[in-house]
């Protein structure tokens, strides 16, 4: 068994025909964080004591006969994620000591399905970013190359999924936190449909686009993880209450035979890096090979995603974290003669550069005299973007398009430069903005060496034409997929 | 908006935000922002007459559940996470003279 190469899928038959035990595959990845992650830092903490504990109650369900598709999987989980009695930092100084006090719905799914959790994962501070470097506590690498960031905001997810530092993982994207961190990272990622994943537990950024999705291998394994996740929540006022007729993943069989693909040509435009975009061009060829019909049409309001997005999260994001006030819970400021003081130096002290730049963005948004201009007319934008995709999905099955405008940067290359952090962000936004589901995944690699990501977009719950899709498109790949040599 | 206008302006907002910001860090936050927002001033000039704001992209609308008692959260655990608390209450600097 090369544990470099194993998915969720090859682990549970390993599993169910008992050539492994739970607890030794549990025992496996422990020992690989224990001589790895000192490398690539993808981990927060790590649970050893409880996931040895759920591996041995997985065992007792496989030697039963009750195994499920996660039994005894071990996965890793964001650090903005609740997990009741640990730690949820959301890599911020203002959480460092903040234990939840409950479980997220996701996770809590997880646990019935009896995954084993092995820790939490390193993200850009309350998962504003792309690099990860926005973290208080530690830089995640690129499992492909030390030097360069793993991307973010759920960058310690992917890195741990593409370092085999876990099977799989849970991570949240608002404008592309786990597309993008995948596409780098040269693993699957996909963000589900605005509602399909319960948000009850997972520490807000932006409410109306925050949703969790899985980090795996393959396209099938993070169906596998979707099929476990997803389901409606009371808990959660804008959880769907739907239910897909089989299983995602059973939607990875099949093929594309005439499954029309829309590519804007919005998204062609020069800021697109040159192998990102002839990568882009042979997976069209490829697409088309096996039988789908792939065209380019036009979406003008794409133009305008990133200042959209930007203005509505932000406005979002400063009243979320305005819950952040040193009383309740988080960094509390010493010394404070008045409660105004202690707010504002608790906030001050507590949170990080980026997360200030945002808070300062969102309240400018929506301050008295700046509020139509801004983010009343950016909600406008996500009206006219939410009905561009609607029109494009009565002429195609999926939309296609790069996940990335360029591969892995340098560690530090950005940090100084919000605006073009931001910028970076292009292709993976409107996908939020219209709450749409996603899926990113390998389609080639550069010069060198780093992975590049192609990205297929879905109408609201068309999750499993995009599994289906992305999985064609995987298999035809599979002989040209790499593995990072850490 | 000039730079002194609005290292004022972001002075401003960042009382509203209750952040309380260094002299150092307030400029260069200031100088951010200056570049982040004339991104997000391209947008300005775009005619959006006629279009409905969309707030929330959610597909449900008053997704309520049924209206009957739980268990609350344990009192002792909410309070474990703050810094200062006396008798199951949060404590804050006093208020009023």
């Amino acid at each position: 068994m090369d544990i470099t190469k194993l998915t969720i899928k090859e682990a549970r038959t390993l599993l169910d025909t008992k050539q492994i035990s739970a607890v030794e595959l549990t025992t496996i990845y422990i020992g690989r964080i224990k001589n790895l992650d000192n490398k690539i830092d993808a981990y927060l903490s790590v649970s050893e004591d409880s996931a040895l504990e759920q591996a041995k109650v997985a065992q007792g369900l496989i030697d039963n006969g009750k195994s499920t598709m996660l039994c005894g999987i071990p996965l890793s989980i964001k650090d903005n994620i609740c997990i009741e009695g640990t730690k949820t930092t959301c890599a911020s100084k203002m959480l460092e000591d903040f234990v939840a006090p409950y479980t997220a719905t996701s996770v809590n799914k997880l646990h019935a399905d009896n995954a084993v959790i092995l820790g939490k994962t390193n993200l850009d501070e309350f998962a504003m970013g792309g690099s990860t470097e926005n973290s208080a506590f530690k830089q995640t690498k690129n499992p492909f190359d030390l030097t360069r960031v793993p991307g973010g905001s759920s960058g310690g997810s992917a890195a741990s999924v593409a370092a085999s530092l876990a099977l799989g993982s849970l991570g949240s994207d608002t404008g592309g936190s786990v597309r993008q961190p995948a596409s780098f990272c040269g693993v699957v990622g996909m963000k589900p449909t605005y509602g399909l994943v319960s948000r009850y537990g997972l520490v807000a950024f932006a409410s109306s686009f925050d949703q969790i999705g899985p980090i795996a291998k393959t396209v099938e394994d993070c169906a596998i993880l979707l099929d476990s996740i997803c389901g409606h929540d009371p808990r959660d006022g804008t959880s769907l209450k739907y239910k897909s007729d089989s299983s995602y993943a059973s939607s990875v069989s099949g093929n594309i035979k005439g499954f029309k693909i829309g590519l804007p040509r919005e998204y062609l435009s020069e800021g697109l890096n040159s192998e990102v975009r002839a990568s882009l061009y042979k997976s069209i060829d490829t697409l088309e090979k096996l039988g789908a019909k792939v065209e380019e049409f036009s979406m003008p309001s794409l133009k305008h995603a990133i200042p959209a997005y930007y203005l509505i999260s932000s406005a979002e994001a400063s009243s979320n974290l305005s819950r952040f006030d040193g009383v309740k819970y988080g960094y509390r400021a010493d010394n404070c003669k008045s409660y105004q003081e202690l707010i504002g130096r608790s906030r001050g002290e507590g949170f990080g550069r980026e997360v200030k730049r945002r808070i300062l963005l969102g309240t400018y948004a929506l301050a008295s005299g700046y509020y139509d201009a801004y983010y009343n007319k950016a909600l406008k934008l996500r009206t006219l973007i939410s009905e561009g995709f609607e029109e494009a999905f009565t002429k195609y099955d999926v939309v296609l398009h790069p996940t990335t405008p360029e591969t892995a940067f340098k560690l530090g290359q950005n940090t100084d430069d919000p605006l073009t952090m931001y910028l970076a962000d292009i292709y993976t936004v409107a996908v939020n903005i219209a709450g749409l589901p996603s899926i990113s995944l390998p389609c080639g690699y550069d010069l060198n060496g780093l992975p590049i990501g192609l990205s297929f977009t879905g109408k609201p719950l068309g999750e499993r034409e995009i599994f289906r899709a992305a999985a064609t498109f995987e298999a035809d790949f599979a002989d040209k997929f790499r593995f990072p040599a850490i | 908006m000039t730079n002194s206008d609005s290292n004022d302006y972001i002075k401003y907002i960042a009382g509203l935000a209750k952040l309380s910001l260094n002299d150092n860090e307030m400029q260069s936050l200031a100088e951010d922002m200056q570049v982040i927002i004339g991104l997000m001033d391209t947008i300005k000039d775009i005619d959006t007459d006629g279009i409905n704001a969309t707030e929330h992209i959610s597909r449900v609308t008053n997704n309520l559940r049924e209206d009957k008692p739980g268990n609350p959260f344990d009192t002792e655990k909410i309070l474990s996470n703050s810094k200062h608390s006396i008798d199951n209450c949060f404590v804050i600097p006093k208020m009023i003279e």
